[in-house]
């Protein structure tokens, strides 16, 4: 369904300019992207609203999208078309004032809106009505999704925006959700107007071992019962290779160890790291030999009831 | 930053057909940092994008300085409460990882 401009800028349709520059105004200060960050909602009823506003706010323009409805930018055209029907003795009696476009739908003789619109599509596709208006390109979004491994090297990556291949760095540290800004490869401007830009959200899976939170990772490490009573040492896995860990006598379950700087970069912050925090997970044992259960049994008699 | 990496603020501002004072403005108010090398006022990269957001809230919007000044203390905290915000959506996968 076509949009309808005046219920986009919310005015009557014999709305004066002034009303018309101050409504539009009125909105584009809610709406503007640059006061919506991260909003494509809003972003996406900017785009609403500034087209409205390039219509009606320019009377010429507005007096054709009365006329002609969402086909006001091949009014001249549409005119030239019927006054050459009309000449040739086809055109029938009906005239254009007031009816607006939708007036000629279905009219037996004439074309249907359909054809007009494939009629004016292929011959005159993009041509804008009156004034020359410089227009920023669109703005392109794009997702680069990164293993957590990935995120936590400064590498390149290549990605294709509209048959171009474009090569962009990828700082050590970037955020699950983090967007970063390429200015100029967006879409091309109109009449001479700058380049949009490219947005790079970036989506960082999970890992299977590593939780991270900011610049902190979070592991979980098992270790069985006599490790945790006795201590001892034992191997882990961190970003950067194994490590060995000592685990202090009498460790609790779910006690948490830290790493220092074993955790992920900090973000534009070369050689910095956040730290890796291990929280123990006592094994207990799910068989006894004869042995170890005297053992135990024994260990019971000496321990004190809680 | 060496002089030959900034950008000259007289000559962005004849570029982008924008009045001087108004980039003077923002900077007096510290809404974008200039550095000042001999008696020429320049501006680093990174702060164009700031400067060309306010320009546009400025000229296209009609938002006065004062206005300017509000949103940008307001934005940086919609920016800051959206950090907090992933921050926490990653804190509770962690507790839910746990579960």
């Amino acid at each position: 369904m076509a949009t309808d401009y005046y219920k986009v800028l919310g005015v009557a349709r014999d709305a004066t300019t002034e009303a018309i520059k101050a409504a539009y105004r009125k909105l584009a200060r809610k709406y503007h992207p640059d006061l919506n960050p991260n909003d494509e909602k809003a972003k996406h009823k900017f785009q609403e609203i500034n087209e409205a506003n390039e219509v009606l706010s320019d009377p010429e323009n507005r007096k054709k999208y009365d006329k002609y409805g969402e086909h006001w930018k091949h009014a001249e055209q549409f005119e030239a078309a019927e006054k050459e029907r009309a000449r040739q003795g086809a055109g029938g009696a009906a005239g254009f004032g007031g009816q607006g476009f939708e007036g000629f739908s279905g009219s037996t003789g004439q074309m249907s809106e359909e054809e007009l619109h494939d009629l004016f599509g292929s011959m005159f596709g993009g041509r804008r009505g009156g004034r020359q208006v410089k227009f920023r390109g669109q703005d392109y979004h794009a997702e680069s999704h990164l293993e957590l491994v990935d995120a936590a090297t400064t590498h390149k990556q290549t990605i294709s925006v509209n048959g171009k291949q474009l090569r962009f760095t990828v700082p050590a540290g970037v955020e699950n959700g983090q967007t970063i800004r390429i200015p100029g490869q967006g879409g091309p401007g109109a009449n001479g107007g700058p380049n949009g830009d490219l947005y790079i959200t970036f989506v960082v899976k999970e890992h299977p071992r590593f939780k991270r939170t900011g610049a902190d990772l979070h592991t979980t490490l098992d270790i069985d019962l006599s490790t945790a009573v006795l201590g001892g040492e034992v191997e882990l896995d961190t970003l950067d290779g194994r490590v060995r860990l000592k685990v202090a006598p009498h460790t609790q379950n779910g006690t948490r160890a830290k790493l220092k700087g074993k955790g992920f970069p900090v973000y534009k912050h070369a050689g910095r790291h956040g730290d890796l925090y291990v929280t123990y997970q006592v094994k207990l044992p799910t068989k006894l030999t004869a042995e170890q259960r005297a053992l135990f049994e024994q260990l019971a008699k000496t321990s004190p009831q809680p | 930053m060496s002089t030959e990496e900034l950008i000259s603020v007289e000559l962005y501002c004849r570029h982008e057909d924008m009045d001087l004072t108004f980039v003077q403005s923002l900077a007096d108010r510290g809404l974008i940092q200039v550095v000042v090398r001999q008696q020429n006022t320049y501006i680093a990269p990174e702060q164009v994008t700031q400067l060309e957001k306010l320009a546009r809230m400025h000229f296209d919007l009609e938002i006065n300085l004062e206005g300017l000044e509000a949103i940008s203390h307001l934005l940086e905290r919609v920016e800051r409460m959206q950090q907090e915000l992933r921050a926490m959506e990653e804190r509770l996968r962690l507790y839910e990882g746990e579960g």
